[in-house]
């Protein structure tokens, strides 16, 4: 267009006065380009945050189900559900929309060239076959380049991450100015080695910039002749300034997306690192499977449990519970104790619900655990753990996480049995008193009867405990055996309990030892 | 400005590189607009010429300017990238070295909540947002403009009024969208950066409280927190995404809306007979030249503001006070430095309970004691407050007869030793983190403090001996090995005043008679407080204190 403009202007001699038509058609078709560019942007940016908000919880959700038997550290795993799912962004809103735009605007415009001069057109695709070669150089390089950038930056900031972290330690040992130099000498070294890297890694793209450029020139310089009539053969004749120019402009355009898919490069490659681990992380198996059916409706007073032959492995591990069998009355109270690492934990996690056995069953009053959804089995039965994890938000909101509408006197009633109100009451807001992250502020004996109270708001028909007493003093531990009688003599309970703790057996009616995946009696 | 101040303080170390990068970029720039703007003229010229319209054009001259400007395109370009990769490489190495610097000045506390919940990483990837700001934002906005003004220089040899067409869209229209995306930019961009540790956050306590939420069957409630913070996240990056896609298609808008002046310009010239058509055409792709080099720049801007929030945010961490008053006239370290608490209250806390409240204590020099009590009785905070890593909220605390704020504070800490219950190891060779404590020891004096806490056997089972790295957190040793490594790097110092945080707390009984004999031999003669929950192997008299 805008050739065709010129064209008439300079060749034709066509006052400026007629053209105003065609020049407003020009402005129309910058405009269009401009919007559709804009839109582009948007529908990317819009599909990427689709794609990363529905991962998160795809994600997490997965992660739920599979429960703690990946044994992966909730560190990397956190950083796999934000900081990973987040990396995918550039890729989907940047890398994506411009392989497409590589793929096929360079052949749009070969087409619309090899019309209007077919040798124009040989010209380009003669660059062509390069594309391909160019993209296994851009993909050499710029994955190089960018890896090795990544690195730098990535280890660089790691160091200054740790070093303060340690600050403090560094300062005590008088080390202050000697870890600056050795930190000032650790970065120059990487800088040197880096930029060695990065030297040749540059370089291939700069072979693309390189043979953009010759094509470009060599086009000029061709349809420049061809004008000037110094080319006889194929369409050159033919070439009017017009076609000349239109040439001519769509040539950078021609190179523009790939070069554009190289400045994108890194997206992918940190894009495909998070994504292979995410994958492997959502195809975890879940702990136990989805029961298919109604789940049976289960008794609301204390009931028996039961489990036979049960054995489980973890992953890569020898055998930890074998072929065990046990047998809990409805109303009692057994404490089981072993030495730590004896499988004491998985037990309880099996009877819980948690985890799936390797072999063997259990029962809830007679019916299976598999036929009991997640619903059903958060109705049949509470868990306490060894170390309670407290979430964001007040001391009541995390007592009533069981029971979101209880009232607050119901709150008031079981945090005085369960002895959170006792260091509660010093607090200005009370039980209203935001905890910070993992229970900031408050001991491990104070946490732990937040727990206690948590699991006593609204108690079940069973109590599964696992260590709730361990590293407290005696005062709480005494608080906390007491409370869970206090409330089973109101509301009998079915109560298992693991501990090794000295008080328990006091508090225990039964007492079983787990020893190399069984349990016999208590000992003398 | 003043966090950008002492960017701009620290590049001028750097002025080399990051002008050589600015005047390469520049260069590229130029090349590639010296390229399109040649060809035009090149081909206008010879289409009039072979129409017989324009004689004697000589074509060698052009086609020698046209591969040159090519060549040097692609060498500048190249260039361009090394240098600003090198100084932003130097750059943010000097960045973080101040930033260290300046933060061995923050006091116990301060250092302490760094190390709390997001704060360290923020600080990191704050650090890291900076990077591009000389390479990404102002070089080529510099860059852009130095070749604007080039052009519209060039344009007004031809004609005054052509250089409005280039000054008018590209000079006051684009920099009012980049600042007007700057201004729309800021408030999403600093709510989307607010709003990742919440997301953080819950996502933790969903890992982490996983079984509780099992158990509790809310972890589908959870789920469904976590959704919504990610997709209040990802609204406010769609937004920052929608600003950047219309702000890139603004600039294409301004640039040909400069080229469409121009065009109409040079034709309306061209019929004055003002210039020839080779002249029309060298302008109008000239300024397609000049579109390239501004199609990123409002984006950039956009993004500047971010920058600049995360250079607040470091500025203002690493600016901060000490809580700590300094004692003027600090008083000199006692020949015999007892230590004695008088009616000591302290909480973390205005809205927590008080962790201590009057506690009085007499140790006196060279007097060794073992305190026991309750978790979450205190004793921990206790060391803190000798350490004066905070001051108590009532009462005082007296080293050799004076306040310990009188004392200082740097003396106080290189004479009190402190084995913390989780000693931080750095991501280093295992000499090196020994060597913290003193680094004029050789490998032998190294080798001696692993034996004497047992760790021997270790040093013979590691691939490198002392040279061998360890992980974030000493995270390829065990719990109890790390405790010992920091146990060994203290026996090299030499303090008056010894505090131990449960020094056997990890090891079995084997390990810890070795550890305690050590310590033991280590103590004599110096003041000692340690914490255990219950009594330490060896026959060494103590005294006992129950808090």
């Amino acid at each position: 267009m805008l050739a065709w403009i010129f064209h008439a202007a300079v060749v034709d001699l066509r006052p400026l006065a007629t053209l105003w038509i065609p020049l407003a058609w020009l402005l129309a078709t910058m405009g269009l380009r401009a919007a559709a560019a804009a839109l582009r942007g948007m529908i990317a940016a819009r599909a990427s945050r689709l794609v990363r908000t529905e991962l998160r919880v795809r994600l997490f959700r997965v992660l739920c189900l599979a429960g703690p038997q990946h044994k992966q550290d909730s560190g990397h795993l956190l950083s796999s559900l934000v900081d990973q799912v987040e990396a995918l962004d550039p890729y989907f809103a940047r890398y994506r929309p411009q392989a497409v735009a590589a793929a096929l605007i360079p052949a749009l415009i070969l087409v619309a060239v090899t019309t209007v001069d077919w040798l124009a057109g040989l010209l380009l695709a003669l660059a062509a076959p390069l594309i391909p070669i160019f993209m296994i150089l851009v993909g050499w390089g710029a994955e190089q380049a960018s890896q090795r950038q990544q690195q730098a930056l990535g280890r660089l900031s790691g160091l200054f991450h740790d070093r303060l972290r340690a600050l403090a330690q560094i300062r005590r040992l008088g080390a202050g100015p000697a870890e600056l130099k050795r930190l000032r000498a650790y970065s120059e070294e990487f800088r040197d080695r880096t930029m060695r890297v990065l030297r040749l890694a540059f370089l291939s793209s700069a072979v693309l910039e390189f043979f953009a450029a010759v094509a470009i020139a060599s086009l000029a310089i061709y349809i420049g002749l061809g004008l000037l009539g110094f080319i006889t053969f194929g369409p050159a004749d033919k070439l009017t300034l017009a076609s000349g120019l239109f040439v001519l402009l769509l040539a950078p355009e021609f190179f523009n997306p790939l070069r554009q898919l190289a400045q994108h490069w890194h997206d992918r490659a940190d894009a495909l690192a998070a994504a292979t681990d995410i994958r492997a992380l959502l195809d975890l198996p879940p702990a136990r499977p989805v029961p298919a059916g109604r789940p049976p409706r289960m008794p609301d007073r204390s009931y028996p449990v039961e489990a036979s032959r049960l054995s489980h492995a973890w992953p890569g591990r020898q055998r930890i519970l074998e072929d065990l069998d046990l047998r809990v009355d409805a109303g009692e109270h057994l404490l089981i104790n072993g030495p730590s690492g004896c499988g004491k934990s998985t037990l309880i996690s099996a009877l819980a619900g948690f985890i799936s056995p390797s072999a063997g069953n259990i029962t809830y009053a007679g019916i299976d655990l598999g036929r009991l959804d997640q619903q059903s089995l958060a109705r049949s039965r509470s868990w306490l753990g060894q170390r309670p994890v407290l979430f964001a938000g007040t001391l009541a909101s995390n007592i009533a996480i069981g029971k979101t509408d209880a009232s607050a006197a119901e709150i008031q009633k079981v945090a005085e049995l369960a002895g959170v109100d006792e260091f509660a009451r010093h607090l200005p807001l009370g039980l209203n008193s935001r905890i910070g992250e993992q229970g900031l502020g408050l001991s491990g004996g104070q946490a732990q009867r937040l727990a206690l109270a948590r699991v006593l708001l609204d108690p079940r028909p069973l109590l599964l405990l696992d260590e709730p007493t361990t590293s407290l003093d005696e005062l709480s531990e005494t608080l906390i055996w007491d409370a869970i009688r206090h409330v089973s003599e109101q509301r009998p309970m079915t109560v298992i309990c693991a501990s090794h703790s000295a008080l328990a057996q006091r508090w225990a009616g039964r007492i079983l030892s787990l020893h190399d995946g069984h349990l016999s009696a208590h000992g003398p | 400005m003043s966090p950008l101040r002492t960017l701009l303080h620290l590049a001028r170390r750097h002025q080399r590189w990051l002008l050589a990068g600015l005047a390469l970029m520049l260069l590229s720039l130029v090349a590639s607009t010296v390229l399109m703007a040649l060809s035009g003229w090149f081909i206008t010229a010879s289409a009039l010429a072979g129409l017989g319209l324009l004689i004697g054009l000589d074509i060698f001259t052009p086609g020698a300017g046209i591969r040159l400007a090519a060549i040097t395109r692609t060498v500048s370009r190249y260039g361009e990238r090394l240098a600003t990769h090198a100084a932003t490489l130097r750059l943010l190495t000097d960045l973080r070295l101040h930033l260290l610097e300046r933060m061995l000045n923050l006091d116990d506390a301060q250092l302490a909540a760094l190390r709390r919940g997001d704060t360290l990483n923020r600080l990191t990837g704050d650090v890291n947002a900076l990077d591009g700001l000389f390479s990404g934002i102002f070089g080529p906005t510099l860059a852009a403009v130095f070749l604007t003004l080039l052009a519209s220089a060039g344009f007004a040899l031809l004609h005054p009024a052509l250089s409005l067409a280039i000054l008018l869209p590209v000079f006051v229209l684009l920099p009012l969208t980049a600042a007007i995306l700057f201004r729309l930019g800021q408030r999403p961009g600093v709510a989307a950066v607010a709003i990742v540790p919440e997301l953080r956050s819950s996502a933790a306590d969903g890992l982490e409280g996983m079984n509780e939420l099992r158990a509790f069957d809310r972890t589908e409630a959870q789920a469904q927190a976590i959704s919504q913070l990610s997709q209040r996240l990802g609204r406010l990056q769609q937004r920052l995404g929608d600003m950047d896609a219309m702000g890139q298609s603004v600039a294409l808008l301004l640039t040909w809306l400069g080229l469409w002046l121009a065009l109409v310009g040079g034709l309306y010239l061209l019929e004055q007979g003002q210039i020839g058509a080779p002249l029309v055409a060298l302008i109008v792709l000239a300024m397609l030249g000049l579109g390239e080099a501004w199609l990123a720049i409002p984006g950039a801007w956009r993004r500047f503001g971010h920058s600049m929030a995360a250079a607040r945010r470091v500025e203002a961490l690493a600016a901060q006070p000490g809580q700590l008053a300094q004692p003027s006239h600090p008083a000199p370290w006692p020949e015999q430095p007892s230590i004695e608490l008088e009616d000591v209250h302290f909480r973390y806390a205005a809205h927590l309970p008080p962790v201590l409240a009057g506690i009085n204590l007499s140790i006196q020099h060279g007097e060794q004691v073992l305190l026991s009590g309750a978790s979450g009785i205190g004793k921990t905070t206790l060391a803190l407050l000798l350490m004066r890593q905070f001051d108590p909220d009532h009462g005082r605390i007296l080293l050799g007869n004076r306040d310990l704020r009188e004392h200082d504070p740097d003396l106080l800490r290189s004479q009190i030793a402190w084995l913390p219950q989780r000693p931080v190891l750095l991501r280093d060779s295992l000499a090196t983190n020994l060597r913290l404590a003193r680094s004029s020891a050789s490998d032998q004096a190294l080798a001696a403090a692993l034996t004497a806490v047992g760790l021997d056997t270790l040093l013979d089972e590691l691939p490198d001996g002392l040279a061998t790295w360890l992980d974030e957190d000493g995270a390829n040793l065990s719990g109890g090995q790390r405790q010992r490594v920091a146990l060994a790097r203290l026996l090299l110092t030499d303090p008056d005043i010894v505090l131990l945080d449960e020094p056997t707390a990890s090891l079995d009984r084997q390990s810890a008679d070795t550890v305690m004999a050590s310590i033991n031999q280590w103590l004599e003669g110096r003041t000692a407080i340690l914490i255990s929950h219950d009594a330490l192997p060896g026959n060494v008299q103590r005294r006992r204190l129950r808090l």
